[in-house]
């Protein structure tokens, strides 16, 4: 998996739980910004973790607060396993 | 943390953290003790800041209530897990006056009959004298059985349901947890629907059959304005609140004695010493290391402006190792008099249990340091409790001669 298809799966994820619209999510945005809250960010998470089979941290969201970041850790996070 | 990246100051989820909190919580101390982190909550972290804000009403308790209850509201039209709030709902740790109150004097009321003294010593030689091996896990085989024992008779429950209870206490206790993946989520729904069932029979049982049992008197005694739903949330809470807290207390307190021989035998030549030994053993390493609150009004703490709203994680084994307040906070000295810590938190939430807590610690350590002249740890590093709301060991093999 490369890393677009990750970043791509990140972004649709968070576009379907928030409805937010695709054209505000930018690699520097904010998560707190996208509508995204401790409750959504579980299911966001949730969905994450089914799609890739594998666990995440529940705070990594706020440990990685930007949709670029955060991507970053997914990436890294999942060659490393 | 892996990716090279900059560990932040809050970070409880971390291994090396739940292996040794403390020095996380020294930084905290250090470099920004009233902290806003990254989850946007407020860590406090100094001793004077947590006793102020557990005094003050204007904190008020039950930010994880409230948090569970909107995610059960949140996840419904995924999956249902009503079942959490039920549990949970009426768990006094969460509540506020006037409800709190109420069920905090009826709950003391009923349990401060109980002569616990001889039931207990009669667990601890129980469970001593099955310890015939000269190897064994002193957190699975000693700490953890008696606690369970103790609460079940109490409340009149069977002694063969203790490991059942247990296996359900241990999932229950994630409603503590501070964070929650979705399958912690639906983990915890299941163990509240069974917890639920087990004392909606065990209510039903007691009603129709009445004995001397804590809960046959919560049955009786029941003012008009708790209904029976809540007594089921009293009791999986008093289980609950009595039984992981105690046995976390029990084994972390003799994993610190066996890593100080010195300790050890004068506990062992100095018995009565005990009851002074356990206040410090629970001011060193306390199970329950954090409790929440929320401010219900903009208020000002240790420098910082706190809006209304906003959630606060008090960091209760890090105001014990606190040395503005404490004389020499990371040397464990068990003779340390007096030793006001928070272990039991403070305030109207200060544990009403403390009596029960403290009275199994003392006989549970004592007949074991009596009964067995030395140990040797055979797992190191120990492994533990996977967050910091209950710290506890989960398992912890010894050899003793």
């Amino acid at each position: 998996m490369t890393k677009d298809e990750i970043a791509g799966f990140v972004k649709q994820s968070i576009i379907e739980e928030t409805g937010i619209d695709a054209s505000s999510i930018n690699q520097e945005a904010p998560l707190s910004t996208l509508g995204i809250d401790s409750l959504s960010a579980i299911v966001i998470l949730n969905r994450i973790e089914d799609h890739y089979h594998t666990e995440l941290n529940p705070l990594c969201f706020w440990d990685h607060p930007t949709v670029g970041e955060f991507t970053n850790f997914l990436c890294s996070h999942l060659k490393a396993e | 943390m892996k990716e090279g990246l900059k560990q932040p100051l809050w970070a409880p989820l971390d291994p090396e953290n739940l292996l040794d909190p403390y020095p996380m919580y020294a930084r905290l101390r250090t470099h920004d003790p009233v902290h806003h982190s990254q989850t946007k909550e407020w860590i406090i972290s100094r001793y004077s800041d947590i006793r102020d804000v557990l005094r003050n009403p204007a904190f008020r308790a039950g930010n994880r209530l409230e948090w569970l209850s909107r995610g059960v509201k949140y996840f419904n039209y995924d999956e249902d897990l009503r079942f959490i709030h039920e549990a949970i709902n009426t768990f006094f740790l969460f509540l506020n006056p006037p409800e709190h109150t109420l069920i905090r004097s009826y709950v003391v009321k009923n349990l401060a009959e109980f002569k616990v003294e001889k039931l207990i010593e009669r667990v601890v030689n129980d469970r001593l004298r099955q310890l015939n091996n000269q190897e064994f896990d002193l957190v699975t085989d000693y700490a953890q059985p008696l606690p369970v024992s103790v609460i079940a008779d109490i409340m009149g429950l069977p002694a063969s349901d203790c490991l059942y209870l247990r296996s359900l206490g241990v999932r229950m206790h994630r409603s503590l947890d501070l964070y929650h993946s979705y399958k912690d989520l639906v983990n915890l729904n299941e163990a509240s629907r069974s917890f639920i069932e087990y004392f909606q029979l065990h209510i039903r049982q007691k009603s129709d059959h009445p004995d001397e049992s804590l809960i046959s008197k919560l049955i009786r005694n029941r003012p008009d304005m708790i209904s029976e739903a809540q007594l089921i949330s009293i009791c999986i809470f008093l289980f609950i609140a009595s039984e992981e807290t105690t046995s976390s207390a029990i084994g972390t307190g003799l994993w610190h004695l066996i890593q100080n021989p010195e300790h050890y035998s004068m506990l062992r030549s100095h018995p009565t010493k005990v009851e002074i030994a356990v206040q410090e053993l629970l001011r060193y390493d306390a199970p329950v290391q954090i409790v929440g609150r929320i401010a219900t009004t903009d208020s000002l703490l240790g420098g910082r402006e706190i809006p209304a709203g906003d959630s606060l994680t008090l960091l209760l084994a890090s105001g014990n190792r606190d040395d503005a307040f404490f004389a020499d906070p990371d040397t464990l000295n068990l003779e340390r008099v007096p030793n006001h810590h928070l272990a039991f938190s403070a305030g109207p939430h200060r544990c009403l249990g403390d009596w029960l807590g403290l009275l199994q610690m003392q006989k549970a350590i004592a007949s074991f340091v009596q009964r067995f002249p030395t140990v040797e740890l055979l797992s190191e590093p120990p492994e533990w409790n996977k967050n910091l709301a209950v710290r506890g060991l989960r398992t912890l093999r010894v050899r003793v001669g």
